[in-house]
Formats: C-alpha cells, structure tokens, sequence
C-alpha cells in the first residue's frame, strides 16, 4: 500500500508594517530630541586646551552643564544651563544661582560641568562658578558644590585622573 | 485529547515555516550605530579638571580643630600685552606659563622625597586672576597645580 505523500503547507506571512512604521516614529522623535538636548548642553566653542596633565573623562553621574556663551573680545552673551539662558549681569548669576540650588535641592550630590570658551575673560566665568557655590549654599542640606571645569586635551594625550 | 493535539504539533505537515526578514532590523541598527558614532566624536577630545570650590566663607573648610590657619600660596595671574605672567607668593620666583609654574611647583612639593620642599600635597593654593586674563590661563594654571602634586586648590575672586 503506497503512503500518499503529503506536502508540508506553508504558512503565508504577512509583513506588517504597521509596527515597523511605529519603531521608525519613535527613533524619529528620539533622535530629534536627543539633538536638541545635546545642542542645549554643548554649544560650539573652542575650549581651553590643556596638556595631559590632571584631567579625566567624565564618568557618568547627574549633572548641570553651564556653558558660558562667547562673545567677541572675550565677552559673555550669557550663561546657559538646561535651555535656559542668563543674562551676564549680577541680576542673571543671581537667577542661575537659584538654577543651580533647585538642582542640588533635588540631588545634593549634583556635580556641575563649567564650559567656556579658551578666550573668554576669566571676569566672565568666575560669576558662574560664583553661582555653584551660592546655589550650594542656598540649598542647604549639605550640599557640596562639585565643579568639574570642561577642557580639550590635544589628539593622541594620554591623561591620568587627578 | 491532549496527547493527540501535541501528536499534531509534531507532525510534519502542521511545522511552520518562519522567515524573518531582517533587512528592517539592519536598517535600524546601522543607524542607531550612524548616531552614537556622530554623537560620541563630537565630544571625543573632551575631559574635565575638578575643581575644589571654597564653601560659603570663601575658605576651604578644615575639620580639624587643632589644625593652625595656613596661609594659603597665592599665584597671581596678570595679562602683559596678551601673555599671561604668574607670580606667586612665598618668595618664588615669577614664571611665563603653565608648564614653568608646574616645575617651579613641584621643586617645592613637600615629600617623603623631597623633605627640604615647602609646602605639603594638601597646602592651600589660590588662584588669584586678573579679570582681563582668557579662561585658558586660568585653566592651565589650575591643571599644572594639580599635575604638580597639590590637591587643595581654590579659584579666587576676580582682581582687578
């Protein structure tokens, strides 16, 4: 008795591009904010160079970054911190101060990033470390005021943390 | 009926067969890899100094009661026509920049080694710039301080 042969049926897979469509919006949304929120943090400036000396990566911890907007001549247009500016005048670092207290309110341990142009005048970026110690000590609680102060080393320095 | 139903499964003729196109996976990764690749260059060459900051009084605080007030070494950061000139206190003799204040420094690191030096790893320093001075000055200073050897340095206000 011969056994009849029997064919495997296939099944017929649809692609949904339904989910598909989904993923590819949501990497959309995710990349336009992600470059939004890398241009609020990092403005384009030249910063100091140093050579390998005391610097060191900066490891991953909660953080402020204060970026002290160039202007010519060694001037400062502003302080910038999460998006928002602050005017280069005693009424401004008084308002970033309190920026900077609400953030060690939340974490006492907050370690605040300065970044400033190489050519700016150290009258303009002292206000802003000014400013992490006023918001420290405005927020209580013991909160420490921890600046790492943002340098470029040249290509190819090795570096030791300090 | 169990039994009969997992018979089923195993039979040949019931096996599907998936083909998982990966092509859309692959898109997705290359350009998840295009972005932290761009995102990551951008800031390869960056580190960070840490910089101590005094507390309220403007002093580092000591918690030591029985510790004496130390006068802390004061470097002095002046701009002469666009460079920067350092001078310090304690007698040292002035220098032109930051590699010259990082040997001058560390000639009198105080050290097991070096028991003739002046001043400990822990002596205070100050960094007092003039307001005209560029930030790099600044920095650079701080960085050789610290490369020197010390690690109780604090930023002053702006002179004028």
């Amino acid at each position: 008795m011969a056994r009849r042969k029997s064919r495997p049926a296939y099944a017929q897979i649809e692609m949904n591009l339904i989910p598909m469509i989904d993923v590819m919006f949501f990497l959309l949304v995710f990349f336009t904010l992600a470059s939004r929120l890398s241009e609020s943090e990092h403005v384009d400036m030249s910063l100091a160079r140093v050579s390998a000396g005391a610097s060191s990566r900066a490891v991953e911890e909660t953080r402020y970054i204060i970026n002290v907007l160039p202007d010519d001549n060694g001037g400062a247009l502003g302080y910038l911190l999460n998006g928002t500016t602050y005017a280069a005048s005693a009424e401004g670092v008084g308002q970033l101060a309190l920026a900077l207290a609400d953030g060690y309110r939340l974490n006492p341990t907050l370690a605040v990033h300065l970044r400033a142009d190489r050519s700016t005048q150290y009258m303009w970026v002292e206000p802003a470390m000014r400013a992490a110690t006023t918001g420290a000590r405005i927020a209580g609680g013991g909160a420490l005021p921890r600046l790492n102060l943002v340098v470029e080393i040249p290509s190819g320095s090795g570096t030791h943390g300090s | 009926m169990a039994r009969k139903h997992r018979a089923n499964l195993r039979e040949p003729h019931t096996r599907m067969r998936l083909s998982l196109s990966i092509t859309a996976m692959v898109d997705v990764v290359f350009m998840l890899l295009v972005y932290f690749l761009l995102t990551s260059g951008a800031a390869a060459n960056e580190r960070v100094l840490r910089a101590e900051m005094p507390d309220s009084k403007g002093v580092s605080s000591n918690s030591d009661p029985f510790a004496l007030e130390t006068d802390p070494l004061i470097i002095e950061l002046t701009d002469r026509d666009g460079a920067v000139y350092i001078t310090l206190s304690a007698g040292l003799a002035p220098v032109n920049n930051a590699a010259q204040l990082e040997r001058r420094l560390a000639d009198v690191l105080l050290t097991r080694d070096t028991p003739r030096g002046l001043f400990a790893a822990d002596h205070p320093i100050r960094i007092a710039a003039a307001s005209d001075v560029a930030w790099e000055d600044v920095v650079g200073a701080f960085n050789a301080i610290i490369a020197a050897g010390y690690r109780s340095v604090a930023f002053g206000n702006t002179q004028p």
